[in-house]
């Protein structure tokens, strides 16, 4: 009888294998990596880490006066109606419903280092909103396709409108912004001029104009970023927008002048509109987004692309940094893949 | 030195030299050479992106802390996720420091319709690291199979004829080197799993089941044909029997408990079996995913008691040819698994077995051989010039204009069906039939007799 003792060797090996990837994979996380950023009026100083082999983006951001975002809120209850439309997935995926964008979302931002988020009910969203004091570093994310009517049914005396004004911040996606409105039993359409009630005319994209085909090149923020949805069904009218205000930024990728990514001044606020039906795409971006504090007022100082490996990474970008703005240092490491990333928030003297 | 001893050295550098010699002229080493270069070959240049942008993700989403569940982007049971923990490890050591990119070139293939194509491209070294594993994998499959020949036959000649089948088989090169997909990991412990039943290792045996079942889940609907060919090979006494099934359910156990120790912590795991339930569906929600899902289940519940039913045979079959039921059965019970229509890489686990069905047993099974050899490659090559985006984004031989341009182009309609469309399905269609073949080929002769029996009986 032949001996098997190499076949058994195969199998121990591969046994080790099992073991030792399973250790990889569940001691794997955002340990591994560190970041660090100093500014001054030179530029700024910065250092990465990784215990693996990482690409890694660092980008200095002037955000003007707009305040960074230190609480994020997302709005979901279950006794209330929803828009949120069901989206195809790939093979073998688990659904995409709204319960599980934001358990994704959730995830993904921690990792990318804003860990202060609170989910909120329709009632909770409310008391947030209606209070008459500054909001500035609050933003909401709204998944569900229509805002509650205990904060909005379509006139400006909603509360939405007032926590916007005194500087909260809502990142919406996923239908048209102010088109409708739940209840706990109903989505209501709104008849009246809602696009003029949140950007103060006609922007949105209500044609069947969705697939993108090229980049923004108002700015790098797209490439920058990694960002990844190239759809602007619902989304922002570029040129319509600007001829509204100039207080506004877009990003990504556009068709027929509309924006994937848009950012537009509402009083001391902003709303963030990203187009496209639900995907991960989306979700991907809306986190990069929220982490990296990219605003209205956002002008990309200067940026610098290298690679670590098993190591720390330091250098100087060297460049004119006022020190009277607030300024975002955000570095995430990864590129489209990101593992990592931590926002450096320098505020106004 | 004295002239002894320089004769000595002399004559140990040229025993070497000669043994090295003898070494490059084994078949088995010319084989493995010819075929390691083909795979390195395409798969520098050739790349399904959608899955293999996927280990991209899952690589991605456990190092950010995630797990393989934690975020989408893993739909099987947990085996090719912890090899791709090795890999990314290996990727790190080698500092392979980018997964890939988002090609704006590349975003009008993901309007292409019913099919599964991204324009998120994975770097040459990102996809070359991946596939190295499966390279490696493919010889270690290609050993065991020479040694099952050798330990049955020993008869070198089959063996190495049986080793080429598989390692030269055309779409086992393909699916490690273009889809850059893990089956052959899965195939490597069924074989493992049914070695060590052979050798009356049990545990070890129900390690290898586990492990292959935590890879690809279709290993494990061998399960039955496994049991009964234990419990033949102890007819005489059904107790020792029942004993190796228990040592050999001892090791399936262990090591479920611990390959899915994360998810028993985390009380989620159902999670690892998503992959199952929509398999036929495309993940639509509603009332289209209820009715893929509703034909998987019944189909597989066919498959199910097929499987028992050749359990049965294996189980009355004369012990004294034990190993040649075995594995002769195990090649008809995953075609039978595939009368289900898989796609191309699934295929990979029947071709050790109809390898050493064809060198062994009987020839004529080479004709189901190239008929798959020929669809299933077509098949898993149906992505025709989208495999080659990689190169086109991140190497200066091809422009990402012209991969799209010859992509648009096999998009054109013929007859009413795209260029693409057509590979796919004759691919598909060919496919198919070098399963039934496979059956037909097996059964064809008692079909006749029975044919013959009723024919006769009628004209009494």
């Amino acid at each position: 009888m032949k001996s098997d003792s190499h076949i058994v060797a195969i199998a121990v090996i591969l046994i080790a294998v099992m073991l030792i990837g399973e250790i990889v994979v569940y001691t794997s996380g955002t340990d591994s990596f560190n970041a660090d950023a100093t500014l001054d009026v030179n530029g700024v100083e910065y250092s990465v880490s990784s215990s693996g082999s990482n690409i890694y983006s660092v980008l200095i951001t002037d955000n003007d006066y707009f305040q960074s975002i230190d609480t994020l809120y997302i709005y979901y209850d279950s006794t209330y109606e929803s828009n949120y439309q069901p989206v195809t997935v790939a093979v073998g995926a688990k659904a995409l419903t709204q319960e599980y964008y934001i358990e994704q979302l959730i995830k993904t931002i921690e990792y990318r280092g804003l860990t202060n988020i609170i989910t909120l009910d329709a009632d909770e969203l409310q008391d947030l909103m209606e209070q008459d004091t500054s909001s500035s570093g609050q933003a909401v994310v709204v998944i569900s396709g229509a805002l509650p009517d205990t904060v909005y049914t379509g006139i400006s005396s909603d509360y939405i409108f007032n926590w916007m004004s005194n500087g909260g911040t809502l990142h919406w996606l996923g239908s048209l912004l102010g088109s409708c409105y739940a209840t706990t039993t109903d989505i209501v359409t709104v008849t009246g001029d809602y696009q003029t009630l949140f950007f103060g005319g006609y922007c949105l994209n209500t044609t069947d104009t969705s697939d993108a085909d090229s980049e923004i090149d108002d700015n790098e923020y797209g490439d920058l970023l990694s960002i990844k949805n190239a759809n602007v069904k619902y989304a922002v009218d570029m040129t319509a927008m600007k001829t509204l205000t100039n207080d506004c930024l877009f990003v990504g990728f556009t068709k027929d002048g509309y924006a994937s990514i848009a950012f537009v001044k509402y009083g001391n606020g902003m709303i963030c509109v990203l187009g496209g039906d639900y995907s991960n795409y989306q979700l991907s971006d809306l986190a990069q987004i929220i982490t990296s504090q990219l605003c209205y007022s956002s002008k990309l100082i200067d940026s610098y692309n290298g690679s670590v490996t098993r190591s720390t990474s330091t250098g100087t970008i060297l460049a004119t940094v006022p020190t009277n703005r607030n300024i975002v240092v955000y570095i995430y490491l990864g590129g489209d893949y990101p593992v990592y990333g931590e926002a450096f928030i320098f505020s106004a003297v | 030195m004295n002239q002894t001893e320089s004769n000595i050295k002399v004559l140990g550098i040229y025993r070497i030299a000669k043994n090295i010699g003898s070494f490059l002229k084994n078949p088995i080493v010319i084989i493995t050479v010819i075929g390691l270069i083909i795979r390195l070959i395409i798969g520098i240049f050739l790349n399904y992106g959608y899955d293999v942008y996927h280990w991209g993700t899952v690589i991605q989403n456990f190092e950010s802390g995630n797990g393989l569940y934690g975020l989408d982007g893993y739909y099987y049971t947990p085996g090719w996720g912890y090899i791709l923990g090795v890999i990314s490890s290996f990727q790190n050591l080698l500092g392979v420091d980018m997964i890939g990119e988002r090609i704006l070139e590349y975003l009008p293939i993901e309007n292409y319709t019913e099919w599964f194509l991204s324009a998120n491209v994975t770097t040459i070294a990102f996809n070359i690291t991946v596939k190295l594993a499966l390279f490696i994998c493919d010889i270690v499959v290609g050993y065991l199979i020479y040694w099952i020949i050798m330990e049955m036959t020993h008869d070198k000649k089959k063996g190495t004829i049986a080793y080429a089948l598989w390692f030269l088989c055309p779409f086992v090169i393909t699916v490690a080197a273009v889809s850059g997909m893990f089956d052959t990991f899965s195939t490597l412990m069924t074989l493992l799993c049914i070695i060590f039943i052979m050798k009356d290792r049990y545990f070890l045996a129900g390690i290898m089941f586990c492990m292959a079942m935590m890879t690809k889940f279709f290993p494990g609907i061998l399960i039955f044909v496994l049991v009964a060919y234990v419990l033949l090979k102890h007819k005489d006494d059904i107790r020792e029997g029942l004993k190796c099934v228990g040592y050999a359910a001892i090791g399936v156990i262990i090591t479920a408990i611990v390959m899915f120790f994360p998810q028993i912590m985390e009380n989620n795991i159902e999670v690892c079996f998503s992959f199952l339930t929509s398999r036929a569906s495309t993940g639509l929600g509603g009332e289209l995913g209820a009715i893929g899902g509703t034909g998987t289940i019944i189909a597989y519940l066919v498959i199910i008691i097929i499987s028992i039913i050749i359990a049965i045979h294996v189980y009355k079959s004369p012990k004294e040819n034990a190993n040649k039921t075995l594995l002769t059965m195990v090649m008809i019970n995953i075609a039978v698994i595939f009368l289900y229509p898989s796609t191309p890489q699934y295929m990979v686990l029947i071709i050790p077995f109809l390898a050493v069905y064809i060198v062994m047993y009987d020839k004529q099974f080479i004709r189901p051989w190239i008929v798959l050899a020929i669809g299933t490659t077509l098949f898993s090559l149906s992505g025709n010039f989208t495999d080659l985006m990689s190169v086109g984004a991140f190497t200066n031989i091809l422009s990402t204009e012209t991969i799209m341009n010859l992509s648009n182009w096999f998009q054109e309609p013929i007859f009413g069906l795209s260029k693409m469309g057509w590979i796919y399905y004759s691919g598909a269609i060919l496919q198919y039939a070098g399963t039934i073949l496979i059956l037909w080929t097996y059964f064809k002769d008692d079909i006749y007799k029975y044919y013959h029996r009723s024919s006769k009986t009628t004209d009494t």
